[in-house]
């Protein structure tokens, strides 16, 4: 059976995620606000649209947050807006020719959303690779 | 690349003619479904640039592959006359990105000669031949080679 789909927009396009990959969603005006009171589960927050599309956001502005639960913390993906959500997807695989040369296995599948071709994303996917860059990053730093 | 025999073997082929920077190329139109205006593709976060997107042509998802880049002929921005020629050959369906689509044409079978031997490996194991025509060459694409170079690429 399909997983219930949220459609999400970055600064350029259109995604669609599992609801059932997310622990919560929050809107914050400021991404500092995500962090948790002392004691709570670490959390680290990054924009989507700069790891899927290596944009820079210079401008922040209020953002909402997809709040995927990792084995040791938290990773919060951020957004420009929680569109829609789509209850019976009808979600294609990708292209065998395509999902065969991806640098990363983010993208699992594509939908259509009236005329608009949707990518549809694996956000624990995306979240690994995350906490992957990261200890990666800080093993290079030692 | 083509050997002199396998030239010999090839029959008179309908194909439909397609420009790509300067040069004229071949496809056969039995693996030809439709010729579409281009539209940008969707994007498929970490794809290589020669798979530029996805697009949904009559319900089916397909990727769009930049000729251009495969054949290693520089890349280019969409104009007018930019057109997605959409294939299904064995069992691969894919939309192609051309300049321009040209024409209809038979080739004859005494048309044709091997590529030429200067050409680069990699760019002459996806052409099956060459076509001599009054005004210049008819570049042969082997389908069959471009599918498994798209496979086997890295």
């Amino acid at each position: 059976m399909n997983d219930v789909l949220l459609l999400v927009r970055t600064s350029l396009r259109r995604y669609a995620v599992r609801r059932s990959d997310l622990v919560g969603m929050r809107t914050v005006a400021d991404p500092a606000e995500l962090q948790p009171a002392d004691g709570g589960r670490p959390l680290i927050a990054r924009e989507l649209d700069a790891l899927l599309e290596g944009v820079d956001r210079a401008e922040q502005r209020r953002r909402h947050a997809l709040i995927v639960s990792m084995r040791r913390r938290n990773v919060a993906l951020l957004v420009d807006a929680v569109e829609d959500l789509l209850e019976r997807p009808v979600v294609q695989p990708l292209p065998a020719l395509l999902r065969r040369h991806l640098r990363e296995e983010w993208a699992t599948g594509a939908l259509l959303v009236g005329e608009e071709v949707v990518v549809q994303l694996d956000l624990r996917a995306v979240a690994r690779s995350v906490l992957h860059r990261m200890s990666t990053a800080a093993r290079s730093d030692t | 690349m083509v050997s002199p025999d396998q030239v010999e073997q090839l029959t008179a082929l309908d194909v439909l003619l397609v420009r790509l920077d300067q040069e004229i190329y071949a496809l056969p139109t039995a693996s030809v479904r439709e010729v579409a205006r281009h539209r940008p593709p969707t994007p498929v976060p970490g794809a290589p640039p020669a798979l530029p997107g996805i697009i949904n042509q009559r319900g089916a998802i397909l990727p769009v592959v930049d000729l251009r880049l495969i054949l290693g002929l520089p890349q280019a921005l969409p104009t007018r006359s930019t057109r997605l020629v959409v294939l299904t050959h064995e069992d691969v369906d894919m939309a192609l990105l051309v300049d321009a689509v040209l024409d209809l044409a038979t080739l004859p079978p005494e048309a044709f000669e091997p590529a030429p031997l200067a050409l680069d490996p990699a760019r002459a194991r996806l052409i099956r031949g060459v076509a001599r025509q009054e005004d210049g060459h008819v570049i042969l694409l082997d389908l069959s080679e471009l599918i498994a170079a798209l496979r086997d690429w890295s």
